[in-house]
């Protein structure tokens, strides 16, 4: 049977800063979510410079 | 007498009439959005929405094939996979998707049940995911039920809501709580066809009112009649 392999498989690995506890396998979801909005918010949409462009001018007619 | 006018007093003619008035044909599935839609923001606000349907598809799935299955198989132990990293997707999308539209205020505008139907659907996501795990029928459900049932006894709700009791947590998880989460996600959608996605902060021309585009204090009837236009510069 095939399994998963690697860092995350097994059992759970826990990080400790005094009373806070968490898993690795959820602080790098929680790290990812964060970098994913950060990215959603820089990387411009594709198109919608031109899109706006295109809006205004429809606006103007 | 015969008329062809329709009776008002009829039920279902009162209904059609409210629900033309809430979400006109031309908003429901419209072909042309504002500029500011084009964001990523709402790339993810669709992408949760696509994650649920294949949470509901494949937990239809499972409840076809029942535990056996999905404990003992390949194409089982495949299908509660894809479950369980779809329901993962959903959270992680719709997380994303609920910050950018909280920076966004996106409850301006008489918005606020738009706003509250978003949150209340993850606040019961988070149940539904919780009554999933307690739904596996294996060590790691009895072990979540354990360490569950003192903190929900201790808040006085665990005589409603027995996390011990493995066929009404198996019931709320497959029927009641996705009914929920269902009705909420789909009045969400409608909200939002209905008053438009919230215009950035600077798309209130000057010469107009804030008010005016913010709707007066107290005017967050989100089923008014009366649509919010988006404003463009």
């Amino acid at each position: 049977m095939i399994t998963a392999g690697g860092l995350l498989s097994g059992h759970a690995h826990f990080l400790h800063w005094g009373v806070v506890q968490i898993s690795l396998a959820n602080l790098l979801v929680i790290v990812m979510m964060a970098v994913l909005f950060l990215l959603a918010v820089i990387i411009p949409f594709p198109h919608a410079q031109h899109s706006a462009v295109e809006q205004e001018q429809a606006d103007d007619h | 007498m015969t008329t062809n006018q329709p009776d008002p007093r009829s039920w279902t003619v009162r209904l059609r009439t409210r629900l033309a008035r809430t979400v006109p044909a031309g908003q429901l599935l419209p072909d042309r959005q504002p500029a500011y839609v084009r964001s990523w923001i709402y790339v993810f606000g669709v992408a949760s929405l696509a994650a649920f349907v294949y949470v509901i598809a494949s937990g239809l799935v499972l409840s076809l094939k029942g535990s056996a299955w999905w404990h003992t198989s390949s194409a089982g132990h495949f299908v509660n996979s894809t479950h369980l990293w779809s329901v993962e997707l959903f959270f992680m999308f719709m997380v994303i998707h609920l910050w950018g539209k909280f920076f966004m205020a996106a409850w301006r505008g008489r918005r606020a049940l738009t706003w509250i139907t978003g949150a209340v659907a993850f606040i019961g996501s988070v149940g539904t995911a919780f009554t999933g795990y307690l739904s596996q029928s294996n060590f790691d459900s009895q072990w979540t039920a354990g360490q569950a049932k003192d903190g929900l006894n201790a808040v006085g709700i665990g005589s409603v809501f027995n996390v011990l009791n493995t066929g009404q947590m198996l019931l709320w998880h497959v029927m009641l709580l996705p009914l929920v989460l269902g009705v909420l996600i789909v009045l969400h959608i409608v909200l939002v066809r209905r008053h438009g996605v919230v215009p950035p902060f600077d798309a209130i021309p000057p010469d107009r009112d804030h008010a005016e585009v913010t709707g007066p204090p107290g005017a967050d009837d989100a089923l008014s009649p009366e649509p919010v236009a988006p404003v463009l510069r």
